[in-house]
């Protein structure tokens, strides 16, 4: 066992864990953040994306032991702490971005880095392309494009400028 | 996944020490190793993690673009030296796998798997690059040895690739609607030669396809 610490969502933490312990089950049995959710388990669906220093990735295809002092952000980070929402979750909300919610998490996690490392605009065709790594079982990929493109003039507090294809 | 010793060494002679001897395997980015020791298809007893060794970056030397190994998709997708020397090698790292796989899935890891449907083994032979170890410099058709096989033995390490700079290039690929991995991938390149002897023709087209073959192969 190794003793591991790191900060998740601000707030340092802790956990002793197997060499063999995946960071998602870090995240969700040892610090019982069971929003970044488990869906296919061979890095393909995306449900477990979490932001590791900044960078989208996929929690159940790295190790915990990897995480030793990296700074983790998962859904349950976002929204601030009188409960206002993450812009991107609040555009999710308004255009209706998702129906049974199980790839959310995972959706949002993506989507931020996604806007993040666009400052230059992008294109529905980009949004399309950055998501995937990120599947939804319902389909309803229409309204998660349309919510991304809605959040990123509110991350970047400008207009989105018209991006070449 | 079976249990192992984890290693984070911080100097390569610890690395290549920690991996000889014992059936302990190398950890890049993980991102074919991790599903592997998922699912049980390798029970290695300890797991020698190379982030921690430095061998990152990008540089021009000569006429050639040194890629280190542990250098990720993403760093060779944005590199600006990649766009400018080998603008089909950007493109290439740029569509292998998702973002997530791109952020962390490394070009060392990539080669000394050798999947056959992976994109890189594809470009270092068809751009003749080479592979620098902790033992040797080899040519990528020495490295190549068949599906998931490569020159590697079990102590030794890829430093980094030296791909020499073609006068054109171009990768192409089929990809797997789910891992985006090549179902039939192509790579072509164009040398000028420097001083044509008798041939007319001035210019020389290889390619290799990976994907459907079952090893990388020049065409």
């Amino acid at each position: 066992m190794a003793h591991i610490k790191l900060t998740v969502n601000g707030k340092p933490a802790h956990a002793h864990v197997e060499s063999r312990t995946l960071l998602v089950e870090l995240l969700r049995d040892h610090l019982h953040l069971t929003g970044t959710h488990v869906g296919c388990d061979t890095s393909q669906c995306g449900a477990c994306v979490v932001s590791v220093d900044g960078k989208s990735v996929k929690s159940c295809t790295m190790l915990a032991i990897q995480a030793e002092g990296v700074h983790i952000t998962t859904i349950e980070g976002l929204a601030a702490a009188d409960g206002t929402l993450h812009p991107m979750q609040e555009m999710f909300r308004e255009h209706h971005g998702l129906q049974c919610g199980f790839c959310t998490p995972g959706m949002v996690m993506s989507a931020i880095d996604l806007v993040e490392s666009h400052p230059e605009g992008l294109t529905e065709q980009q949004i399309r392309d950055g998501l995937e790594g990120n599947i939804c079982r319902c389909t309803g990929y229409h309204n998660i494009v349309k919510a991304i493109a809605a959040a990123w003039p509110i991350m970047h507090k400008k207009q989105m400028p018209q991006a070449a294809e | 996944m079976y249990d192992f010793e984890y290693h984070k060494p911080t100097a390569l002679a610890d690395a290549t020490k920690a991996l000889g001897g014992t059936d302990a395997k190398a950890l890049a980015g993980g991102m074919t190793f991790i599903p592997v020791l998922k699912q049980r298809l390798a029970q290695p007893s300890a797991v020698v993690d190379l982030s921690g060794l430095g061998l990152t970056g990008i540089s021009l030397e000569g006429n050639s673009l040194v890629i280190k190994a542990m250098t990720t998709h993403r760093e060779v997708a944005t590199s600006p030296v990649v766009a400018k020397a080998i603008p089909a090698l950007a493109h290439l790292a740029g569509h292998i796998g998702d973002r997530q796989v791109r952020y962390r899935g490394t070009i060392g890891g990539s080669l000394a798997n050798n999947d056959p449907s992976a994109c890189y083994p594809s470009a270092v032979l068809a751009l003749g690059a080479t592979i620098k170890t902790t033992k040797r410099s080899l040519k990528a058709d020495e490295f190549f040895q068949g599906m998931f096989t490569t020159a590697l033995e079990p102590d030794e390490l890829i430093t980094e690739i030296s791909f020499p700079i073609p006068a054109k290039a171009a990768y192409e690929k089929f990809p797997n609607p789910a891992s985006r991995y090549a179902t039939v991938g192509g790579r072509r390149r164009h040398v000028q030669t420097l001083h044509p002897p008798r041939h007319p023709q001035r210019h020389q087209l290889i390619a290799r396809l990976a994907g459907q073959p079952p090893q990388p192969l020049i065409l």
